[in-house]
């Protein structure tokens, strides 16, 4: 072995030139804060569409709020003169964002008006990911009868209930053909699609790219060749392409940000989206519903009048396995997927609650369904899709009594739900019912149909000897879909005195008493629900 | 296929049904405890398997071919995260080297007699330790860095080969492996770099020691290599 002088020269120069590379000066983006708006004027007739002056004066909400002022011009010229790119501004947050080197950065920094800098998330995935994909050219009519069935989508059908009047904003990957397809037809003949706009491209137009939002906006309002696929065909549209397609894999929350403020400006009621972030920026210690930008600008939305939808997430089956954001914030309504073939939670489908215990998702709708693609209709999966199923149901049920604000709303889509008052962290409340807006049509219950008995410490649950599910020969995959109906599910779960479940079931009814537990495993002030068929009943150890 | 692949698990499902099923059980403490542990956790280790070629300068006498030449490895990468931009780790690899001699006139590595095929070989174990920079925010993975570190190894065997084609018969070859040859170097160091983004990297190695001893009059092969990483976790 030998050891000279040169070799340790060349060693280092190798090194050195590594060195350099990695510290050479970089263009970055940057979210820049403003501490105030100190000096600005705003007139909100100016700048509101009437809709939307007309959502906050009937939700009390005050038009003229410091969130919506506009940005200091002069804060604004300072930071223009010293980057690279800017790129856009959030009333809400206040900030905004640019491309600087490190040196304008620093300049950037030492501006008194500056409240904080931060780099962005450079990485926005629809739901769709990858369980989300089109499975057959061709599609399964019980998947789309179910899809509907399963909200009662007759009830609002024949009420008239079909979003007239509420105004959807949904922000997604890209819109191809929403303008030629014929399962929208009836949005372009009447006008329904009231504005767009690519937030990714800075531009009117968003009828390309991932055709994610075309299935989407098929899920609140397609109908094709005469079926209907969404409940809210008469509700009006504002589309947002906010996320970017597979060839373009960074893009930021900001887009997301922006679109949520054009959304408000320009009325709109409810926002779809079918989008979360998860590991790749956050930890799962960071669900709790205000860390992330989106989170934050979900809150304020929600804070002014505006349903927000989102889907739960499709990380049920990975390591991840919980919430992603902006579907953890607590007034976000979060959407989880349920299994069409099963009638209950759908594998892939995100599990609450969020960092901070809440009830994560809120309700439920089917997680594999049947939606538009860019030339026809095809089964899909994907909590991507059970979200913009609630949003359409939503804009049916608000239009059935448009006094309600969008909190009062959420409580009654929570309550509306087959499983409530039951409700779990797979399921939340269940899948809305429409029986429940038009009082029409509801089923009655029997109250009988189990019983929980407490006797030397043992809590049992005994059914109705026809609620089991007796097994039998299967021929073919609609005698399976038949039976696996026919089971009668018991979900119950274990909650502490906060109402915070520890742990929760659904058990396949197959014996009178099917379930047992021994008191002594439980905590006082602990509460054991049982729920079957629409009747909930507990017992407090 | 979907449809018979869901009769059959309903199918299944169906048959059990007089034993108490359970079709969902969740204990929400475990989705609920803070994960400390992961990709961008304070430790993280995880296999990986490495492809490169060799790259520099031929020397004469000791020209390789190129195309012909590669290294492969598989070996074992921990980290430790000390803030949240910079982690520190090692690798533990095992390293198998080949380089084509070309076969040419010129040749006079370890001799001037020409072969259809002839190589010199080393199977190593190496260790690496490198300082990584972690580029941009990321939640719980791995994502853009660049690695800058050193390595050394032993090399745990050392061999030369060649193959001679019988032309004639055109049926059969001679294979000659020499094992443990002097002229080969059995300790060997030198820098690498990695750029990295998730799962993969690339990487670009030199080596300052000599593989060829001087003592023995050769020139020294090529000392970069340059390749592909793929960590599997």
């Amino acid at each position: 072995m030998h050891f000279n002088f040169n070799k340790v020269k060349k060693l280092l120069s190798f090194l050195l030139f590594f060195c350099t590379i990695t510290a050479y000066a970089q263009i970055n983006s940057y979210h820049v804060f403003f501490k105030d708006k100190k000096g600005v004027t705003f007139n909100p007739y100016n700048y509101f569409d009437v809709k939307a002056i007309e959502r906050r004066e009937n939700a009390g909400i005050p038009l003229s709020h410091p969130t919506d002022f506009p940005l200091n011009e002069q804060y604004i010229k300072a930071i223009k003169e010293n980057c690279t790119n800017f790129e856009g501004e959030s009333r809400w947050l206040n900030v905004v964002f640019i491309k600087a080197d490190d040196q304008q950065i620093e300049t950037i920094s030492q501006f008194p008006f500056v409240k904080n800098i931060s780099t962005p998330n450079r990485e926005l995935r629809t739901l769709a990911g990858s369980k989300d994909e089109y499975i057959e050219p061709s599609y399964d009519s019980f998947i789309l009868e179910q899809q509907l069935s399963t909200l009662e989508a007759k009830e609002f059908k024949n009420a008239n209930l079909k979003g007239k009047g509420i105004r959807i904003a949904i922000f997604d990957a890209g819109f191809p053909n929403v303008d030629v397809h014929p399962a929208f037809n009836h949005l372009r003949a009447n006008n329904q699609i009231i504005d767009t706009y690519d937030f990714v491209k800075n531009k009117k137009h968003v009828y390309d790219y991932s055709s994610h939002g075309t299935s989407v906006l098929s899920c609140i309002a397609g109908i094709y060749e005469g079926k209907q696929i969404g409940l809210a065909t008469e509700a009006e549209f504002l589309l947002a392409r906010t996320e970017r397609s597979l060839l373009e894999p960074f893009s930021e929350e900001k887009d997301w940000l922006l679109a949520v403020e054009w959304a408000d400006k320009n009325g709109a009621q409810i926002i779809n989206s079918s989008l979360g972030y998860t590991k790749d920026r956050y930890f799962t210690r960071d669900m709790n519903g205000e860390t992330s930008l989106v989170a934050q600008a979900a809150r304020i939305a929600a804070r002014k009048g505006i349903l927000v939808v989102n889907a739960a997430g499709n990380s049920g089956t990975d390591k991840w396995k919980i919430i992603g954001t902006p579907a953890d914030v607590d007034s976000v309504l979060s959407v989880g997927g349920i299994n069409p073939y099963s009638g209950y939670h759908i594998n892939f489908s995100s599990y609450g609650p969020n960092t901070k215990k809440q009830m994560k998702p809120n309700v439920s709708a089917l997680g594999h369904v049947v939606a538009a693609n860019k030339t026809n209709i095809s089964e899909t999966y994907g909590t991507s899709f059970a979200s913009p199923l609630v949003a359409g149901f939503a804009a049916c049920a608000w239009q059935s009594n448009k006094t309600l604000t969008n909190m009062q709303l959420f409580d009654e889509l929570q309550k509306s739900s087959n499983l409530y008052p039951y409700y779990d962290y797979a399921h939340g409340f269940g899948i809305p019912k429409a029986s429940y807006f038009t009082k029409t049509g509801s089923k009655e219950t029997d109250e009988n149909i189990f019983a929980i008995t407490d006797k030397e410490g043992i809590i049992s649950i005994v059914v109705d000897s026809a609620l089991i599910t007796f097994e039998s020969e299967i021929s073919n995959l609609n005698e399976a879909v038949e039976q696996a109906y026919m089971q009668n599910l018991l979900y119950t779960h274990i909650s502490d005195s906060t109402g915070f479940i520890k742990e929760y079931n659904v058990i396949k009814i197959s014996e009178v008493k099917p379930l047992q537990y021994f008191r002594s495993d439980y905590t006082k002030g602990d509460t054991i629900r049982f729920h079957i068929n629409g009747i909930t009943k507990e017992i407090k150890i | 296929m979907k449809k018979i692949a869901l009769l059959s698990l309903l199918a299944f499902t169906i048959n059990f049904s007089n034993a108490q099923e359970i079709l969902l059980d969740e204990q929400v403490y475990i989705d609920t405890l803070p994960v400390e542990n992961g990709q961008n956790g304070k430790k993280f280790s995880h296999m990986l398997l490495k492809y490169g070629v060799t790259l520099g300068e031929n020397l004469a006498g000791s020209n390789i071919n190129f195309v012909k030449s590669y290294e492969f490895g598989i070996g074992y990468q921990f980290k430790r995260k000390l803030t949240s931009f910079y982690d520190m780790g090692y690798t533990l690899l095992y390293n198998f080297n080949s380089y084509s001699l070309r076969q040419d006139s010129l040749k006079l590595l370890p001799n001037q007699t020409l072969h259809d095929k002839e190589n010199i070989m080393t199977n190593a174990i190496q260790l690496q330790w490198f300082n990584r920079i972690n580029i941009g925010r990321r939640g719980n993975m791995i994502k853009t860095y660049v690695d800058l570190g050193l390595y050394g190894g032993y090399n745990l065997a050392r061999t030369h080969s060649y193959k001679n084609e019988n032309f004639v018969t055109n049926t059969t070859s001679t294979d000659v492996i020499n094992k443990g040859v002097k002229y080969i170097d059995n300790i060997e160091y030198g820098a690498l770099v990695r750029i990295g983004y998730k799962r993969f990297s690339l990487y670009g190695k030199y080596r300052a020691s000599k593989l060829i001893k001087d003592s023995f009059g050769y020139n020294d092969v090529p000392k970069f290599q340059a390749g592909l990483e793929l960590g599997i976790f």
